[in-house]
């Protein structure tokens, strides 16, 4: 999944209520930070439900727009939330329960049908014997200076959604990626998008990236 | 479908640029009056018709008309709904992208196009790629590897393939359909634009560049262009 950073207005409030209404304020403009901040806050020490209930998110990809539903979920007490992040992350006002499912996609998110691949992103490992590309280890030679390979494959409503979700880019060009094999989401600056057709029904996108971004 | 572009005013014989925006008509019973008919601004194909009968529904001595495009048989029919004798007249290059290439002379309630209109290309079938987008992005390297990635764009592009049978060579050829702002229909019974979450939609766009009809294979009568499609955004 790949959250792009974006000129929409990302400038929102949103009340939880666990015995007691509380309110979050977004200042991150991408829907990956933003459902994180969202979580970190509500799991902070500050809330009144500190320690009786348990914030978490997911996600998930939506076929219809090839864009990405967050579901944000609490363990113990059921929590009452308002519409105020409806707009961007997608996740309406809902009252008394212990999940609640996104009914639009977030903005500037895309989740095609394949993971997306970030190849050469480097990354820095605890010391030890050998390194590999793109990663750093102290000691050890074999700094990987590459820039980042993403791609994916998707469909047509995937790339419809991509040149969607790009048109509403902020300058510059940023975004959240999740690199599988690292458990990691990395912020990349986002280049030209090529594609081409695989086969009947599917393309592949290569995104030129690169790592450690302003 | 080829839009016309127009400035209006919506009748009157001067105005600017008309060599495909204005229809006029005569009736029989007062054939000193002609009646210019056009819209006020760019207008697809069959939503021009629609305001050249408007406009003389409104201007012309007599008559109520009906200006239809009939799909099936890709031609123009002009016609009145109260019987009264008239004869459409064309003005620019109105005949060919109406399709009245016939001599136009007396007096009738009917009248259809001799030829296709050649605002209108009639496809076998069209490959409309999604929607691109098509901005300039420029890298700019920092110290330390810092990078920002700036981007400058205002429309998105389609990759278009139509294919066409023999026959609609010269409609291609003409120009009208694969220059300047057309509509594509992927499917000529889907009545949606495109949209990200819906891509079999059709695309009104601009085109930007254009290719040679080709031959497909050596049957004579299967042809192809390319051309590329951009939407601003």
């Amino acid at each position: 999944m790949l959250a792009l950073e974006t000129t929409d207005d990302w400038a929102f409030s949103v009340d939880i209520d666990i015995g007691g209404a509380e309110t979050y304020t977004n200042a991150v403009t991408n829907a990956i930070d933003s459902i994180y901040a969202l979580v970190v806050w509500a799991n902070a020490p500050a809330r009144g439900w500190f320690g009786l209930s348990t914030f978490s998110w997911t996600w998930q990809r939506d076929a219809t727009t090839g864009g990405t539903i967050f579901v944000l979920s609490a363990s113990g007490f059921a929590f009452t939330i308002s519409a105020g992040a409806h707009d961007r992350l997608g996740i309406p006002a809902d009252a008394a329960v212990n999940e609640v499912i996104g009914d639009q996609p977030a903005s500037g998110t895309w989740a095609p049908i394949s993971k997306i691949s970030v190849k050469k992103y480097m990354r820095t490992l605890a010391a030890g014997d050998a390194n590999a590309g793109g990663a750093v280890r102290p000691g050890v030679p074999g700094l990987g200076a590459y820039r980042p390979e993403v791609s994916a494959v998707g469909t047509a409503i995937d790339a419809g959604r991509l040149a969607s979700i790009l048109a509403t880019a902020s300058n510059p060009r940023r975004a959240v990626v999740y690199q599988l094999h690292t458990g990691d989401w990395i912020t990349l600056a986002i280049g030209t998008v090529t594609r081409q057709a695989v086969d009947t029904t599917h393309y592949r996108y290569d995104i030129q990236a690169g790592a450690v971004t302003l | 479908m080829a839009y016309c572009y127009s400035e209006g005013p919506s009748t009157g014989s001067t105005a600017a640029l008309p060599h495909n925006s204005t229809m006029a008509v005569i009736e029989q019973a007062t054939p000193g009056t002609t009646t210019y008919g056009r819209p006020t601004t760019p207008k697809l194909f069959t939503a021009q018709l629609a305001d050249i009968q408007a406009v003389w529904d409104a201007q012309t001595p007599a008559g109520l008309y009906s200006i239809t495009w009939d799909s099936a048989a890709n031609r123009v029919v002009v016609a009145t709904t109260n019987a009264t004798n008239h004869r459409p007249e064309m003005v620019g290059n109105g005949e060919n992208w109406f399709g009245f290439t016939q001599a136009l002379a007396g007096w009738n309630t009917s009248w259809t196009g001799a030829s296709a209109p050649q605002a209108v290309a009639r496809l076998l079938g069209v490959t409309v790629e999604p929607a691109e987008d098509w901005a300039q992005v420029d890298f700019a390297e920092y110290r330390h590897g810092r990078i920002a990635s700036i981007g400058w764009g205002n429309h998105q592009a389609h990759q278009v393939i139509a294919y066409f049978s023999g026959e609609n060579i010269a409609t291609m050829q003409a120009g009208y359909v694969t220059a300047g702002r057309v509509r594509i229909h992927q499917d000529e019974t889907d009545v949606l634009p495109y949209a990200a979450a819906h891509p079999g939609g059709y695309v009104d766009g601009w085109v930007v560049a254009a290719g040679d009809p080709t031959e497909e294979g050596d049957t004579g009568d299967l042809w192809s262009l390319r051309m590329v499609v951009a939407v601003p955004r």
